[in-house]
Parts: structure tokens; C-alpha cells; sequence
């Protein structure tokens, strides 16, 4: 385990990944504060509580990054001429795949989970500092959805990135699903059965306002996101148990 | 020489497994979204496939720099064009053609000189999905003057510059 996280913290990558998930947050809340404060003026929110939440949106991009790097740093092929890959060592010091999985993803849930409960503090602080009263603060069972939603988000690319073992693809999918508008919502317009993709139910967890053909209570939309990420993660683990490495 | 460096340049492109599936999915996600803001990224992964994979092999291959960067980018341009043509016709923007050909070259220029598959994917589309949009809502002028606004004209002038700094970054610095 320890060996697991000091490997992590040996990334380049994962040290961008944590920066941009503390920092993004607070950072948009500051930049977007003239539209949230013009949408306060006209009425249109639905949902004051919200707008201090709804920034964690972008900033997930660092624990999505944070979950790839874990694995993709293990099939990244060395520089020099042998072409050698980080899991062949991994492996020869810890055969036993399964028990490797676990301590893995336990390593990763940890660091993740410490970040999501920064930035959220963060955020909400920066919006509390922005905004004052005109933004009210969340309850806690909302922020704790918001970080709850934050480690199944990086639970959902590490699985991925395990399948795939190359950072290239889980990168640029979830990059461009986080994107201003996200694919899975241009999809909901064409079937509402989009509605029920991990990163659109799982934000029903911390938001309520949100555009949506449905809109289940947080916690059954935290109950579908982690089926999507347990059903993920079952499959991501048999494959690496079962494939040669 | 150029020709043969091209045609062997195409050939690997056209063979590699990655550029072909990204070809694939691009096109269905033009036909699916109907748009080209989030499409876009699939030039940007053909163009960092072709900057960042056995670079040490082209170089055995073909010793000389400027050539090599030459044929890559002749043959990112041949590779691109169908997709970007596809993509923008089902898009319905057949004019943006062109700037998602230079999308995948200026992608080529980044992806060589990062010199690392994950990182640069990771950094283009975070700049053309989330940092330029970004940018954008904030500051609209901005659109003319970065190349991530589907604009013909920024993105030709961000493209041949990136090319040209790659073509003499690879030409000086150790492969």
C-alpha cells in the first residue's frame, strides 16, 4: 500500500492532477461570478444551493486524470532502448493480481478522496467569499454527495484506463465529456435514456437544478452511479487477472 | 528520398491499429452529435498518434530530420483528409474541412515536441474542450486570435508556426 502511494506520488501527471482538481474549482467560481451573479438578477435559477457546487464540475478533470495515471503510468514504456513497462516490476513484487488491484484502487480511493473533500471545502469557501448570503452554503449531505461523485468519477477512469492500457483514450473521452457542454448531455437530447449514464446521474448526488429528462433522488442517483462503476470495476479487475500482462 | 519517406510515412499511418479506430469513432460521433466542437478531438488523437509513435524507428529509418518531419506532415495531411472531410460533411459544415486537417497537423507539431502520448492528447483536448472554451465565454475576441475556434484563418497561422518550430526542434534535439 505504501509502496502503491509513493509510486503515485512519483508522477509528474498525478501532481497535475491534484493541482487541477484543488485549483480549478475555486478558480472558475472567481471567473464565472459576473454570469452567476447576472443569472441571480434575472430569476432563472432554479436552485440557489447550486451554484457552489455546480464549479466542481470542470475540476473533476484532475481526479479523472489522477485515475488514469494510476494505471496508465504502469503500461507507459520507458524512454530508453529496453522499452521496459512499470507493471513487470510491479508484478514480479506482487504476483498476486488480485491483492495488487485492491491495494491499488485503495491507494487511489484515499488520495481522491482527500482531494474531493478539499476542493469542495475550498470552493464553497471561495463562493462563499464571492458571493456572501446570495449563494447559500449546501447541507452536508449534498457536499458529501459532491465528494462522493468526485471518487466514483475517478473510480470510473481508472477502470477504464485499466481495460484499455493506454492513458490516450480514457484521457480525451472523459476530457471531452467534461467539456462546457458534455457529450452524455447532447446525448440525452437524443434519447432520454442518456439520462441514466454514470456522469449525468451521479451529478443528481450534489445538484438539483439540473436540466434532465429525470430526476431521481440523490440517493438512488448515487446508488445507479456506483452499480455503473462496480459492474465497471468487476470487469476491469477479471480482465487484469485473466490477461497476460 | 521525399516521396519514398512520404509513402513510408503514409504506410505506417495507415497501419497503425489507433488510427484507424480513432477514424472510426470520430466519424460516428459526427454523425451522432451532428457538430464538430467535440469532434474535433478525434483530429487532435490522429495527429498526436502520428507525433508521438515510433519516433526512434522513423529516425533509423529516415536519418534526416528535416525530411522525416517533412513526409509526417504530408502524410498527416493525406490521413486526415478523408476523416475531416466525412466529419464536416455530416456535420453539416463541409467549409470546416480544412481547419480540422490543420487541427490534426498542429496536433502532430504539439504531440512532437511533448514527446508523450498521454500528457499531450491530455493537454490539447483540455485546451480545445476546456480551456478555450473557457476562455472564450470570458474574453469573445479571443476566438480570432487561437486556433481552437473553428476558424480557418488563426488556425493556419498557429499551425505552420507549431510545425515549424517542431520540424526545427526535431532537427536539433536528441531523438
Amino acid at each position: 500500500m505504501s509502496a502503491e502511494l509513493r509510486k503515485l506520488a512519483g508522477l509528474p501527471g498525478a501532481w497535475a492532477g491534484l493541482l487541477i482538481g484543488l485549483l480549478a474549482g475555486p478558480l472558475l467560481v472567481v471567473l464565472n461570478a459576473p454570469a452567476v451573479r447576472r443569472a441571480l438578477a434575472d430569476g432563472t435559477v432554479t436552485d440557489r444551493a447550486d451554484l457552489g457546487l455546480q464549479h466542481l464540475g470542470l475540476a473533476l478533470i484532475g481526479a479523472t486524470v489522477l485515475g488514469v495515471v494510476t494505471i496508465s503510468s504502469e503500461y507507459t514504456r520507458a524512454r530508453d532502448d529496453t522499452g521496459s513497462r512499470q507493471v513487470s516490476a510491479t508484478l514480479l513484487a506482487t504476483p498476486r493480481r488480485v491483492r495488487l488491484l485492491g491495494v491499488k484502487t485503495a491507494a487511489l480511493v484515499l488520495v481522491v478522496a482527500g482531494q474531493g473533500v478539499l476542493a469542495t471545502i475550498l470552493t464553497l469557501a471561495v463562493t462563499a467569499v464571492v458571493h456572501g448570503t446570495a449563494v447559500p452554503a449546501p447541507g452536508w449531505g449534498r457536499c458529501a454527495g459532491a465528494v462522493l461523485f468526485w471518487v466514483l468519477t475517478a473510480l470510473l477512469a481508472y477502470a477504464f484506463t485499466i481495460v484499455t492500457r493506454s492513458g490516450i483514450v480514457p484521457l480525451v473521452l472523459f476530457l471531452v465529456n467534461s467539456s462546457v457542454v458534455s457529450v452524455s448531455y447532447l446525448l440525452t437530447k437524443l434519447t432520454p435514456a442518456a439520462a441514466y449514464l454514470p456522469d449525468i446521474v451521479g451529478a443528481h448526488m450534489f445538484l438539483h437544478g439540473m436540466d434532465s429528462p429525470v430526476h431521481p433522488p440523490p440517493l438512488v442517483a448515487g446508488l445507479i452511479m456506483t452499480a455503473w462503476v462496480a459492474v465497471l470495476l468487476a470487469a476491469a479487475g477479471t480482465l487484469f487477472v485473466r490477461r497476460d500482462a | 528520398m521525399i516521396t519514398a519517406a512520404v509513402r513510408a510515412e503514409t504506410g505506417r499511418l495507415l497501419t497503425l491499429p489507433a488510427v484507424w479506430l480513432t477514424a472510426a469513432v470520430t466519424l460516428v460521433a459526427a454523425g451522432l452529435l451532428r457538430e464538430l466542437d467535440h469532434t474535433q478531438a478525434g483530429l487532435l488523437v490522429l495527429g498526436t498518434l502520428a507525433g508521438t509513435t515510433e519516433v526512434r524507428t522513423t529516425l533509423l529509418a529516415v536519418p534526416r530530420r528535416g525530411t522525416a518531419a517533412t513526409a509526417r506532415a504530408v502524410a498527416v495531411t493525406l490521413a486526415a483528409t478523408p476523416v475531416s472531410a466525412g466529419a464536416a460533411l455530416l456535420a453539416d459544415r463541409a467549409g470546416a474541412a480544412a481547419y480540422l486537417v490543420m487541427t490534426a497537423l498542429l496536433a502532430t507539431g504539439v504531440s512532437s515536441l511533448i514527446r508523450h502520448p498521454a500528457a499531450s492528447a491530455g493537454l490539447l483536448t483540455g485546451w480545445y474542450m476546456i480551456a478555450g472554451p473557457v476562455l472564450r465565454a470570458l474574453v469573445p475576441a479571443s476566438a480570432g486570435w487561437l486556433p481552437d475556434a473553428l476558424r480557418t484563418g488563426p488556425a493556419l497561422v498557429w499551425t505552420i508556426a507549431v510545425l515549424a518550430v517542431a520540424a526545427v526542434v526535431l532537427s536539433r534535439r536528441d531523438a
